[in-house]
């Protein structure tokens, strides 16, 4: 049990902030083990930021405790704390040189200018900039600010580096080669990163743990696999990752799952822990749904397909558009008894066959792939 | 400096403006004097005898000169600086018109007091300036606080120290001189003797700066600091202390024991007057006595006017003779007209005074 | 055609400003050295030289009083910005919204009334007579009247009333537009209030303390109502200096070298103080 708890780099223990009537974050418990990349996911509002703020030390907790390599930081001020924070802006010191803001740590530290230069030096080789020392912040791109922001704090070496969505300023193409390089520096360092985002593919992509917050709770806690296929609530499954949702009742109940009515027909699932007559949320990822075409097939599409006979759920839909995205692609598909239209994912095993809007099409998936919600603890997703 | 170009520039302005508003009318009279020396109802009277508008500027001697100086001699019609400061400069910037003395009824005027000043304010031949209002300078004092201020020399003794109070220009040094027993109106033509004395005084007064609480530079300023009894002695004007005596008996103004100094404030007329027979005729319209007497009680200081005092309330007349026995008038120090050149000898001595710690 | 005619309108919407300048600034300042230069030789007779000029030099009367003047203007200048600068951060950064505008506005309201009037207030507060004499015999503090006018505290606190605002709105202006986030970084790297005041907050206020210190620095020099009323006997201010000559010594061409100097030698210190402080004129103004 001890060298467990010692594995333990953050805890917080029933943390709660409200800002007047508005409640942030809502007795709050959660334990980050060290040498983690763990995700605070949520949209904005849902607390996450105080709640990082917190642990920065620049807001107090209404009631709690964070417990940082088992001591509790609270009466300790941001400046003590062994905790450094990687803003959105990123907050280099525009009147100091790359090398400055990397050494401006060191020298609260009272380092000698000898042990700093080295220090400083070394950082920049790791992180590939080693002769950026004496650039000025303003003639740095986006991504080489981004890894300044983050050599600042990782050259003090502190138990948790706090990231408060650095990527959301930069475009597309560099923030999906930045999740790659954090999530490498994250493992070069071997430092705990506490990281917070809305964007759910940063926080599935770079995780070992993500928590999904909402109005100040953490709905759930787990790897990103686990949360994008067995998310434990409505909220996670509409929010991490794209799905169909259905609204229905519980018509039936067996042995191996259950049967509920919606707008669209009886649809299968295998959860059987709900009762006869309850309102129900459904999500059904766009991949898990594969098409069956309907125009005459050949033999070997016949073989190629004839799993999806076996499938529980079995519906026609009649293809509204094409969203051709490379391995992203997606249809849209409309059924004449749904008001929104379905995701499916595109089907790049049967690229050889053309898909174009207004034809028809039979889906279908298994009754694993239904994931059920009770409405009653309704939580509305997107 | 900037502030110094705007007050140029808006005296510029201001007489441009004047200038203009005086081809609108022409039957303005723009007066450039003193305080109290124009009261509403002598201007009231005078339009209605002759239609005339009066358009009064309060100033004083420096303020006369420095004005006229700017717009070489235009913007008034009319000016009252003292007859000592009318030759130099005349001399110096040529800002003033001669008297045309046929135009002024000269009956009315005190005799002696109109060929003294006619004596004084000439400059090449011609005659400049005509007298109005006449009084003295010397010591404003609170009898009860500081009993024993006789001369100007006493405001440095030690019983009234931050006490005092006085001006830091010309009349100074001059009362100081006297009261050391110098005589600086003697020494007006001999340059190397006044500034000997003007040493002398520089000396004294830099001793007696301790003693001075502010050196006061308006008069409504000095009577303000004597009425809080922050001030029990100054040197100041015969009519400040008599206007300060009617609010408290203890408070009078006293000729010092060296002399009290006198001056007679004129009438001028500037080079550029647009307005010079209404000039002549206010200048004659005041010097009737009984409007003389107005002036007088305004003003609180004697005029020109033969007569003028007939109309001149008891109380004034009392208090003139409580502070000047029979000598003590033979004893006043009339100022000589001031040679060029001698104020910046004094300018000088004013500024190390002022320097000295 | 159509460059003549962007041309014209160009020309013809700077006409005023030209015009503007050149009546009000460049032709009094021309004049001012033309009058500076001359030299009264006798009753209305007047020739070129630069007696004006070395006058200053070998009078000390005006030396020491230009260097009085331009010790106490850089000391005001010193203690404005000392305490404008906390009551600026505490506007910038610590009120949000309403409360800063209303904050604001009250720096704002004793510039309503005009300098002679405040003036004249710190004389009714300071005077031996006066609202804080009174109030401290009345509390048995002090035996007797105490004089706290006339002397060169008494100059310095007019000084500095009367410039705090143009101090205080370049240093909100330049603070409001530090990100708040440099602030936390600073903390959360490690620094003290000290090393955040330093090496961030400093630095990115410079424009605004190097403007503010201009500006305040060159109307202290050029004050003239508060050291004379506050002053009283000793106040001996260069600009007092320059109204002297020009008003009751009649000695413009003097005045005018004074003030031709004012101006060389103010410049010449705000050039040194920009050049010590590693300012440039043009980064202050951008």
């Amino acid at each position: 049990m001890l060298t467990d708890q010692h594995l333990i780099d953050l805890e917080c223990l029933s943390l709660s902030k409200s800002f007047g009537n508005f409640i942030a974050v809502k007795d709050l418990s959660f334990k980050v083990p060290i040498g983690s990349f763990f995700s605070i996911l949520g949209p904005s509002g849902c607390g996450k930021t105080t709640l990082l703020r917190m642990l920065a030390g620049f807001e107090t907790p209404d009631s709690g405790d964070i417990l940082i390599k088992e001591k509790s930081v609270l009466q300790v001020p941001p400046n003590h704390r062994p905790v450094n924070m990687v803003f959105q802006h990123l907050a280099l010191f525009p009147n100091m040189s790359v090398s400055e803001n990397i050494a401006y740590g060191l020298k609260r530290r009272k380092m000698s200018p000898t042990d700093i230069e080295p220090r400083v030096q070394q950082m920049l080789d790791r992180i590939d900039l080693p002769d950026s020392g004496n650039k000025q912040i303003s003639q740095l791109s986006g991504g080489q600010k981004q890894r300044i922001a983050i050599a600042r704090c990782l050259v003090l070496e502190p138990a948790l580096l706090l990231l408060d969505e650095p990527l959301g300023a930069l475009d597309l193409k560099l923030r999906e080669q930045m999740k790659i390089e954090l999530k490498r520096m994250q493992a070069q360092f071997g430092t705990t990163f506490i990281y917070i985002t809305h964007d759910q593919s940063e926080a599935l992509v770079m995780s070992d743990q993500v928590a999904v917050m909402n109005e100040g709770v953490f709905e759930q806690i787990a790897s990103p696999q686990e949360l994008y296929h067995n998310p434990a609530t409505a909220f996670v499954a509409a929010f991490v990752g794209d799905s169909n949702k259905f609204l229905g009742t519980i018509c039936k109940t067996e042995q191996q799952g259950c049967e509920i009515k919606t707008k669209l027909g009886v649809i299968k699932a295998k959860n059987n822990s709900l009762d006869v007559g309850e309102p129900v949320s459904i999500f059904v990822r766009p991949e898990a749904i594969s098409i069956d075409l309907s125009f005459p097939q050949t033999a070997e599409h016949l073989q190629a397909h004839n799993h999806t006979e076996s499938k529980a759920n079995h519906f026609k839909a009649i293809i509204e558009n094409v969203l051709f995205d490379g391995a992203r692609s997606q249809l849209i598909a409309k059924h004449p008894l749904l008001d929104t239209p379905l995701n499916i994912a595109y089907p790049h095993a049967t690229a050889d066959i053309p898909f174009s809007p207004g034809q028809e099409i039979d889906i279908s998936w298994n009754a694993e792939d239904t994931l059920l919600f009770s409405a009653s603890g309704a939580l509305n997703a997107a | 400096m900037k502030k110094l170009i705007g007050k140029g520039l808006l005296v510029a302005t201001a007489a441009i403006l004047l200038t203009t508003s005086s081809i609108a009318s022409a039957e303005t009279l723009r007066l450039l004097t003193w305080g109290g020396y124009a009261p509403q109802g002598v201007i009231t009277a005078f339009k209605k005898e002759t239609g005339i508008d009066v358009q009064v500027t309060k100033s004083n001697n420096e303020g006369m000169i420095s004005k006229l100086r700017a717009t070489r001699g235009a913007g008034f019609d009319l000016v009252q600086p003292s007859q000592d400061r009318i030759a130099s400069a005349q001399a110096d910037f040529d800002i003033y018109k001669p008297i045309d003395l046929s135009k002024i009824d000269s009956s009315q005027i005190i005799k002696s007091m109109f060929e003294a000043t006619k004596a004084n304010t000439s400059y090449n031949g011609h005659v400049y300036g005509v007298p109005h209002v006449w009084g003295t300078s010397g010591l404003v004092v609170n009898r009860k606080l500081a009993p024993k201020i006789m001369d100007y020399t006493d405001l440095c003794s030690a019983e009234v120290a931050g006490k005092v109070s006085y001006r830091l220009k010309r009349p100074t040094l001059i009362g100081f001189a006297y009261a050391m027993g110098e005589d600086p109106f003697a020494a007006y033509n001999d340059t190397v003797k006044y500034q000997a004395i003007l040493d002398k005084v520089q000396a004294k007064l830099i001793d007696c700066k301790a003693n001075v609480k502010a050196y006061w530079s308006g008069g409504d300023a000095l009577m303000n600091l004597i009425r809080s009894k922050e001030v029990v002695a100054a040197m100041a004007w015969d009519a400040g202390g008599w206007k300060l005596n009617n609010e408290d008996p203890d408070v009078t103004f006293i000729a010092p024991k060296s002399g009290a100094l006198g001056w007679i404030d004129t009438f001028a007329i500037p080079r550029k007057s647009k307005a010079e027979d209404a000039a002549y005729k206010w200048i004659n319209f005041v010097m009737r006595p009984e409007i003389a007497a107005q002036i007088t009680a305004a003003a609180g200081n004697f005029t020109a006017a033969s007569n003028g005092d007939e109309f001149v309330t008891a109380k004034l007349k009392g208090q003139f003779q409580e502070s000047f026995p029979t000598a003590d008038i033979d004893n006043i120090k009339w100022y000589p007209p001031v040679p060029a050149g001698l104020e910046e000898l004094e300018g000088k001595t004013l500024d190390r005074i002022k320097a000295a710690q | 055609m159509q460059p003549d005619k962007n041309k014209l309108a160009l020309f013809l919407l700077l006409t005023p400003l030209l015009v503007w300048l050149l009546l009000l600034i460049v032709i009094p300042h021309l004049d001012m050295m033309l009058i500076s230069l001359q030299e009264r030789v006798a009753a209305r007779e007047y020739r070129t030289s630069f007696s004006n000029y070395i006058e200053f030099f070998s009078e000390p009367l005006y030396i020491n009083t230009f260097i009085r003047t331009a010790v106490m203007s850089i000391l005001a200048t010193l203690l404005t910005l000392l305490i404008a600068f906390p009551v600026s951060y505490y506007i910038a950064k610590m009120m949000k919204g309403q409360s800063k505008q209303i904050l604001f506005l009250l720096c704002l309201i004793p510039f309503w009334v005009s300098e002679l009037v405040r003036t004249y207030g710190w004389m009714i507060l300071l005077r031996e007579s006066g609202v804080i004499s009174s109030l401290l015999q009345s509390l048995s503090l002090v035996n007797g009247p105490i004089e706290m006018l006339y002397n060169d505290v008494a100059i310095m606190v007019g000084l500095i009333y009367g410039s705090m605002l143009f101090m205080i709105v370049p240093l909100v202006t330049t603070l409001d537009s530090l990100d708040d986030s440099l602030i936390e970084a600073g903390y959360d790297l490690g620094g003290s209030h000290w090393n955040v005041l330093r090496e961030v907050i400093i630095p990115h206020a410079t424009p605004g303390i190097t403007s503010g210190c201009i500006v305040v620095f060159m109307l202290s020099l050029g004050n003239y109502l508060t050291p004379v009323l506050l002053g009283g006997k000793d106040s001996l201010w260069f600009t007092e200096q320059i109204y002297t000559q020009f008003i009751t010594r009649f000695n413009w061409e003097q005045g005018a070298a004074l003030g031709m100097l004012l101006l060389l030698l103010s410049s010449l210190i705000v050039w040194l103080g920009l050049k010590l402080s590693g300012q440039s004129f043009r980064k202050v103004m951008s």
